[in-house]
């Protein structure tokens, strides 16, 4: 409002000098007045001292020597002696021509005409017309009188126009006064109403903009103004408490920042103190600044027991040397993670993974001081090493018992085949001369022999499956299980079953022939244990799963109970007769073990005649990393399978 | 400290402005042989109007002051000189005279008039038919009146130091008429001197042979001429003024 341009076109400056010059005119038209009205006074006054005093003194002068002049003409008139009375006529002649009748020309003729008299009374004392002469010095000594009365009374009137002229410049000066000072008194009032209202009060407003703005309000009010300077201090108000309100305003985000900055201090200071990890601080230099009570702890001591010593202290050196931490590995600072060998304070080791990061300065670039995070992996270098010794023996005794297998297979059979061909041979060649009850028995006996056979080929199968003697490798599980279903097609087309893959299958991590024996086991107990009222139903999909895949193989068979969803995965354990669906009941037994070699697991739903659905979890193909585990060393997830179920 | 010293030094100030001005003594002039104004009386006092004015303003001005009686044209010099510092010797004021010295305000005023043996009449020039001597004060306004205005072939011009050897050649015939003050001349004529004495005509006052009488001080005293003027109020306002010329004139001279 106040920067309104048509509001603040008015300047005060003008304005003032317009104020104090009316002001000016007004007291000097006063002034001249009064000082018109005294000077006339004054000039009354100086009337009086140069012309009244001295006609008022002049007559009565004048007055004074008409009286010594009426003595003078008496003497002279009436002294009987002649000196005197010549001195009189003297005297008389001389006061007659006096400057002082000069004033009034006729009194100096009278006087003049009088001191004539005076003189012929003298020289005619002694005449006889003295009576005469002293008969006219009579008319003119009263003439004289008659001056003398008329000099006071002319005194008497220049004292009363005088008194006239001090009542006329009274009157002047209090009319004067009288309009003046009320007329100057008016203008005051209206010069002060108008300082009051359009200087005064927004002064008054401005400063008490300027406490409100110093007080920290930024609500400023004031009031509109036609003043130029006004307008100028005004808007320089608003933008001093738009000013303070964005200090205050970043004052408190400050504040804010520093609760925050000190609440993170606080939680860092807390994690710092109580985490269950070794932290440590360093300068550029490697030297240890900060050490926590949880490394402390790990090495033997108090914080203040390593800080200020060399980081150098604290590794051993036969595992590795303190520039292999810092060397550089990428743009996040972090420098190494090393597992190195600590050495505590009373000198034994300690297995530890060190982290190191550069920390950032203010400026955001990376700076010389280095956090470290030790992390105590002396147990877990325990387990490892304890797992290395369980994996070697682990690995003998697998070598042990596959040599085992193939031994005990291949003698198994040996005798079988000897038993088989001699049963076969006393079928051939005695055949004949056995009854029917003999060669029943024969027949069990080969029979026996056989399924004999087939349950250790299937016991070698199984012993060979999932030995983890090959290497991991990315297996697409569309290649195997197209595989799969060209080797069974045959079979599938005579179930008349019908086969659909959803979507793409995924890659995976494992061994392709296990795999592949896997969905050959799974297909073909689909088609296997179909419905005979249904056309077989088999559905193939993956379902990603965290970071695995979840294979699911579904069929609309004939089911099976629930509780015996992990009796089917125990080896040589059926749920049918063999007469009715043919096998030795291990297919199962090697799909879990084919799918806990990969790491994975398999279980299964079903329902009676409802169809049954296997699912198989395998892990998803990622390049090795450095310290994965060996697939076989990976311990199998449990499963329901390995529940022990009642048979 | 510094409010004592303060204080003395005001105190100092003080005593210097309120000392009297005219502390010293004043070398007061008059002229000499001129009855009623200044005279000798029988004991060879210096005595007369102008003395007692005189006197009464040094006591006035609480001054010092030591008198002498001169001509009035040793007055004229030593006053214009500094040598005397004030003077009362009846003088008009001239603008030549002005620029020689100071006036003081007036304090009389005065004509001139002629004197003659009795019985003489005046002619159109004032002066009696057929005269030939006039005599006049040296150095007066009435000799430099009678220089100008009547100067004529035979008439000789008689000057003196003082207006009573001015008269005295009237009265002992050496001059047939003289040119004095008009109340000088009446003194001398109310004399024994001046018995056979009269005014001739009527007193003049035009052609600076009236007007009022100053006392003529040094020049570059105008603190000694502030002091005598204010000395001539007090004597006036204090009646001692009027008792002197009541004592010296039949009528006021003022």
């Amino acid at each position: 409002m106040s920067t309104d341009p048509q509001l603040g076109r008015l300047r005060l400056a003008p304005l003032i000098a317009g104020a104090a010059l009316a002001v000016l005119a007004i007291l000097a038209v006063f002034l001249g007045s009064f000082l018109y009205e005294q000077g006339r006074i004054a000039r009354i006054a100086e009337g009086a001292r140069a012309a009244v005093g001295p006609t008022i003194l002049e007559r009565q002068r004048a007055a004074t020597n008409i009286e010594r002049l009426k003595s003078l003409g008496d003497i002279a008139a009436g002294s009987p002696d002649a000196r005197t009375r010549r001195e009189a006529a003297l005297a008389a002649e001389a006061l007659a021509f006096h400057p002082g009748f000069a004033f009034d020309p006729e009194l100096q003729a009278q006087v003049r005409a009088a001191r004539r008299t005076i003189a012929t009374a003298a020289a005619g004392y002694d005449d006889l017309a003295a009576p005469e002469t002293f008969q006219a010095w009579s008319v003119t000594r009263r003439e004289l009188e008659t001056l003398a009365d008329q000099l006071s009374l002319d005194a008497a009137a220049t004292i009363g126009d005088f008194f006239d002229l001090i009542d006329d410049a009274a009157h002047r000066s209090a009319t004067v006064s009288t309009v003046m000072l009320p007329t100057v008194a008016l203008f005051l009032l209206l010069v002060a109403w108008a300082a009051r209202r359009h200087v005064v009060r927004p002064v008054v407003a401005a400063a008490r903009a300027m406490d409100s703005v110093s007080a920290g309000s930024p609500e400023i009010a004031l009031p509109p103004t036609r003043i130029g300077e006004f307008a100028t201090i005004f808007g320089a108000a608003h933008r001093l408490a738009s000013l303070v309100q964005a200090l205050e305003t970043a004052r408190l985000s400050a504040e804010e920042a520093r609760q925050a900055l000190a609440a993170s201090e606080a939680r860092f200071r807390a994690v710092f103190e109580q985490a269950g990890l070794g932290i440590l601080q360093c300068d550029a230099d490697c030297r240890l600044t900060a050490v926590n009570p949880a490394l402390a702890r790990m090495l033997g001591g108090e914080p203040d027991d390593f800080v200020g010593r060399p980081m150098q202290a604290l590794l051993d050196p036969e595992t590795c040397q303190p520039a292999d931490l810092l060397r550089h590995r990428g743009e996040s600072g972090t420098l190494a993670e090393r597992e190195v060998r600590l050495r505590r304070r009373d000198g034994t080791p300690l297995w530890a993974n060190i982290t190191l990061t550069r920390l950032h300065d203010e400026t955001g670039q990376q700076g010389g001081q280095l956090l470290g995070m030790v992390a105590d992996v002396s147990e877990r270098k325990g387990a490892e090493a304890a797992m290395a010794e369980m994996m070697d023996a682990l690995r003998r005794s697998n070598a042990d018992l596959e040599q085992f297998a193939c031994v005990a297979s291949h003698d198994l059979r040996e005798p079988l085949r000897m038993v088989t061909s001699y049963l076969t041979l006393i079928e051939r060649r005695s055949g004949d001369a056995l009854d029917t009850n003999g060669r029943e028995f024969l027949a069990f006996a080969r029979e026996g022999a056989r399924r004999m056979d087939g349950l250790i080929l299937d016991l070698l199968e199984y012993a060979r499956v999932g030995r983890g003697d090959q290497p991991a490798q990315p297996v697409a599980l569309n290649t195997v299980v197209a595989a799969v279903l060209r080797d069974l097609e045959i079979l599938v087309r005579e179930a008349g079953a019908r086969v659909t893959i959803a979507g793409d299958l995924p890659v995976v991590r494992g061994n392709a022939g296990d795999l592949k024996r896997l969905f050959q086991n799974l297909i073909s107990n689909a088609v296997k244990y179909r419905a005979a009222d249904r056309v077989p139903e088999i559905f193939v999909e993956a379902v990603p799963e965290g970071g695995n895949w979840r294979i699911d193989v579904r069929d609309n068979g004939i089911g099976f109970e629930d509780e015996y969803s992990g009796r089917i995965f125990l080896i040589f354990q059926r749920l049918h007769n063999r007469a009715h669906y043919p096998g030795n009941g291990i297919g199962l037994s090697i799909c879990q073990k084919i799918a806990e070699s990969h790491g994975g697991r398999i279980w299964a739903d079903s329902k009676p005649d409802a169809g049954s659905t296997f699912h198989v979890l395998l892990p998803a193909w990622r390049e090795p990393q450095r310290g994965d585990p060996p697939a076989l060393a990976r311990p199998p997830a449990p499963t329901p399978a390995s529940d022990p179920a009642p048979v | 400290m510094r409010a004592h010293r303060l204080m003395a030094l005001f105190a100092a100030a003080v005593l210097l402005a309120t000392r009297p001005a005219l502390a010293d003594e004043l070398t007061v002039a008059v002229t000499e042989n001129v009855v009623p104004f200044s005279f000798r009386d029988e004991d060879g006092a210096l005595t007369g109007f102008n003395v007692e004015v005189g006197r009464a303003l040094c006591e006035a001005m609480g001054a010092t002051c030591r008198f002498e009686a001169v001509p009035l044209a040793q007055l004229v010099d030593g006053v214009a000189e500094g040598r005397i510092h004030f003077g009362l010797g009846n003088l008009l004021k001239t603008p030549e005279r002005e620029k020689r010295m100071a006036f003081s305000q007036s304090y009389w005023r005065s004509t001139s008039s002629y004197v003659a043996r009795r019985g003489a009449t005046p002619g159109p020039d004032g002066l009696p038919p057929g005269s030939a001597t006039i005599a006049v004060q040296a150095g007066s306004r009435q000799e430099k009146h009678v220089g100008e205005a009547l100067a004529r072939n035979g008439l000789a011009v008689l000057t003196a130091h003082s207006i009573g050897e001015v008269l005295q050649l009237v009265a002992d015939g050496t001059a047939e008429v003289a040119l004095v003050p008009t109340l000088t001349g009446l003194g001398f004529l109310r004399s024994p001197a001046g018995k056979d004495l009269d005014f001739l005509g009527e007193p003049l006052s035009g052609g600076n042979l009236g007007g009022s009488v100053h006392i003529v001080v040094a020049p570059g005293r105008p603190d000694l001429l502030t002091r005598l003027n204010g000395a001539l109020d007090a004597i006036q306002k204090d009646g001692s003024y009027h008792a002197m010329t009541r004592k010296y004139f039949p009528f006021s001279i003022y």
